[in-house]
């Protein structure tokens, strides 16, 4: 039987709950308490320290009634809980990369489907009969486990070489282990087996198989379903491997050494089809597990492989990529690696999402006639798709994951790159780029940027620009990103009617506990983060919600201070600096951090780097845009203006 | 009143491969389509007549072939503006038939850019820029 034998609907009906999270004080029963009677769930996933669940229906018409239901819906505080909570719900046709299985398989990790016939794995399992109960059996807390050549011993991750069990691997393994070692992944006919049993809900805690006691070459044979492991780099990468029944995982290289492999302890998969995303349950599952031991004597001779030396060196090459593009191709790595990618990264995890549409932008939209065909490149998560109804938008964004999000909320979008907007010269009236171009790292490419977007607007049509400004301080009003947090007005909601995200007042307690256990949180200013938190490795937190606003600390920068960094001017190659958030610029090419909120103090402080990652910016100087754009002679500037920290213009093709 | 993801014929009558080094006109794109339905969306005749001017007629007549719904008049007919069954049929084109699975298909260079979930992936590799 095929895992694909599942007879799952065409599409989507997995729900991401926001609020509904181990990391809002809910528990998987108080989520089931609320969801079930809506109809058969296949499965509840609450991930620790997330401030989201995803909840599985078994059919997309339950998922529907339960979304129409519950969308908005307030959880009364508790004991336990002293906030309300209000429940945010969209369809996902996408988890993150490691709740789902990806193509993308750890460095020398070998899985072989198919690679018994069912018959052969009747055998096995008949073989093994885990009914009786024999010496060697044990009852782990998690799962049964069985031991052939040597007893894998737990408290110490190894086995005692000199004590052999009376059997040793069974015979009837000889005709897989042959096939095995002819696909030439390992070199050694393995000495030590242990068999577990899973039932659905058991699982296996991460680890690496000790490295001195056990050639490389682990290799671990499914019966009877499939599973999904988990796989870490401890760079914090995590990957979901799907394992169908049947099949052999070998592990070899660095991810036998360096990965730590494990099973979460759930009852059924996600998995990705060609129709969509799917649960699968799980059934009892037996894995045998080969090794090849090293005894004692031999170990000492031996050194373990290094494959961490790779990680530094790559570590390196990121580094180095941090200054001021020299060429084009420069140019495309640095946005690839600090725009690009922290986006993606950003965008899926949906958690805490924010969705205030600036009101200067909305009513530029509201103020355009019924039927204008309207595009917004790079419009993240689609925050002005649905602001007029009367007009017709198409949202158009780098990031895959964003445009997902769009989609969920019924927009039409496609992925696309601003350099090569694929949308046909001169048949928009209008075009909006909110918060775009200031991440492309070079004079030209910005302007072939505002360029691409008049080309695609009729003459006499409209094209408004938002970049980040360089003075967060104008005429001695701070900025929101530089001002103290506070409640947002409720004229900001202009959207309420699509605001799936968490609300303000939500945000102002969050805010105000992280406040008070001093962690160093961090708030980003861009409309596209609120989108939903970053997560580096998807194994750590969220930040739930973003905000941008704090007490600048620092003095008055406009006309003062000496800008280090001018690419237009200069082809030395400069170190791209990272900034301080909250303070004013101190370059207009720099790198922002986004830093990850921890609960835990004593995770924070270990772990603080890996939360932290960085988005490229070129903040605009006062009448830069403008200047710039004016440069292209193909437009005139109808309007210029300062909002809130941003230097807007709007332009008409001439 | 499904919330799932599609493509509108309207965003296909904007869209083109032109983008790819090398081509010239790159439009209109074809579509092949492995999965596509018509769901009910809210008639706004008002909107409709209004879109009628802008669209490339020959291209949506095309798309809506390509994908074997019913036929549009090969020109839209005179004084549409009043003419409530003509303006639905247009309607339906344009906004309720949903590209959900397939290909859009560069008619110079023969690309394919894949719709997935109703999204089209517009992005070129490095060496087709």
């Amino acid at each position: 039987m095929s895992i694909f034998d599942h007879p799952g609907p065409d599409s989507s009906y997995i729900l991401c709950v926001n609020n509904a999270g181990l990391d809002n004080g809910m528990s998987v029963d108080e989520v089931d308490s609320i969801f079930s009677p809506y109809g058969e769930l296949d499965d509840i996933i609450l991930l620790p320290q997330k401030p989201y669940a995803f909840v599985c229906f078994s059919n997309t018409e339950n998922a529907l009634e339960a979304y129409n239901n519950l969308n908005g819906f307030q959880i009364n505080p508790t004991e336990k809980r002293p906030t309300t909570l209000t429940l945010y719900i969209f369809f996902v046709s996408k988890v993150p990369s490691y709740l789902c299985p990806s193509s993308e398989l750890p460095p020398g990790l070998i899985p072989l489907e198919d690679f018994i016939s069912p018959e052969y794995s009747q055998e096995l399992l008949k073989f093994l009969d885990f009914g009786d109960k024999q010496a060697s059996e044990r009852e782990l807390k998690h799962r049964q486990v069985k031991h052939f050549g040597y007893e894998f011993k737990y408290g110490i991750n190894d086995v005692d070489a000199d004590d052999p069990l009376p059997q040793g691997i069974p015979e009837i393994c000889k005709d897989l282990l042959d096939k095995a070692l002819k696909t030439g992944h390992i070199q050694f006919y393995p000495d030590q087996l242990t068999v577990n049993r899973y039932l659905p809900g058991q699982g296996i805690p991460p680890h690496v198989d000790t490295p001195a006691a056990f050639e490389d070459g682990l290799m671990a044979l499914s019966l009877g379903s499939q599973v999904v492991m988990d796989f870490r780099h401890p760079n914090g990468k995590h990957l979901s491997v799907m394992l169908p029944p049947n099949s052999l995982l070998i592990m070899t290289k660095e991810s036998r050494y360096v990965w730590s492999h494990g099973i979460t302890p759930r009852k059924s998969d996600i998995i990705s089809t060609d129709k969509g995303l799917t649960v699968v349950k799980r059934d009892i599952r037996t894995s045998f597990t080969f090794r090849k031991i090293i005894h004692p004597k031999d170990r000492i001779h031996r050194t373990i492989p290094n494959y961490i030396d790779n990680e530094n060196s790559n570590k390196q090459i990121n580094e180095s990529q941090s200054n001021l593009p020299k060429s084009e191709q420069e140019a495309e790595e640095l946005e690839k690696l600090h725009v690009h990618k922290v986006y993606e990264e950003i965008a899926d995890h949906f958690s805490g999402t924010r969705h205030t549409a600036w009101p200067r932008i909305s009513n530029f939209l509201m103020s355009q006639p019924a039927g204008s065909l309207v595009a917004d490149i790079g419009c993240g998560n689609g925050k002005y798709l649905g602001v007029n109804k009367n007009i017709y938008m198409v949202g158009s964004d780098r990031s895959m994951n964003l445009i997902q999000i769009c989609k969920e909320r019924k927009y039409e979008a496609f992925v696309g790159d601003i350099l090569s907007v694929p949308i046909k010269s001169e048949i928009l009236d209008v075009c909006i780029c909110i918060a775009v171009i200031h991440h492309l790292s070079t004079q030209e490419r910005r302007k072939n940027a505002v360029k691409e977007l008049l080309r695609v607007v009729r003459p006499g049509g409209k094209v408004l620009i938002y970049v980040w400004a360089m003075e967060q301080e104008l005429h001695n009003v701070k900025s929101k990103y530089l001002r103290e947090c506070k409640i947002p007005a409720k004229a900001d909601f202009l959207h309420s009617e699509s605001s799936i995200l968490s609300n303000s007042i939500d945000c102002q307690q969050n805010i105000d506990k992280c406040n008070h256990t001093q962690n160093s949180l961090q708030y980003d200013f861009d409309s596209k983060c609120d989108v939903s938190s970053s997560d580096h490795d998807g194994n750590r937190n969220d930040c739930q919600f973003t905000s941008i606003e704090h007490d600048g600390n620092g003095d008055s920068c406009h006309g003062t201070v000496s800008i280090e960094s001018d690419s237009s001017k200069s082809n030395e190659s400069k170190k791209l600096h990272v900034h301080t958030n909250r303070t004013q610029f101190k370059q207009q090419d720099l790198l922002v951090p986004w830093q990850l909120k921890s609960k835990d103090k004593s995770e924070m402080s270990k772990e603080e780097d890996k939360n932290t990652f960085h988005r490229y910016y070129h903040v605009f100087k006062k009448d830069e845009l403008e200047t710039m754009c004016q440069s292209l002679n193909c437009c005139k500037v109808i309007d210029s203006y300062y909002d809130q920290g941003n230097w807007a213009v709007t332009l008409e093709k001439t | 009143m499904k919330k799932l993801p599609i493509m509108k014929l309207l965003t296909h009558n904007m869209l083109t491969s032109n983008i790819i080094k090398g081509v010239t006109k790159g439009y209109p794109l074809g579509i092949v389509a492995s999965k596509v339905e018509v769901k009910e969306v809210d008639f706004n005749p008002d909107f409709i007549s209004r879109m009628i001017p802008k669209v490339d007629w020959k291209v949506l007549c095309g798309a809506v072939q390509q994908l074997s719904q019913p036929d549009l008049p090969a020109e839209p007919v005179e004084n549409y503006k009043d003419n409530e069954e003509f303006l639905k049929q247009v309607h339906n084109a344009l906004m309720q038939v949903e590209v959900i699975e397939g290909n859009l298909v560069c008619p110079e260079s023969g690309r394919h850019f894949p719709i997935s979930n109703g999204i089209p992936n517009m992005l070129l590799k490095e060496d087709e820029v």
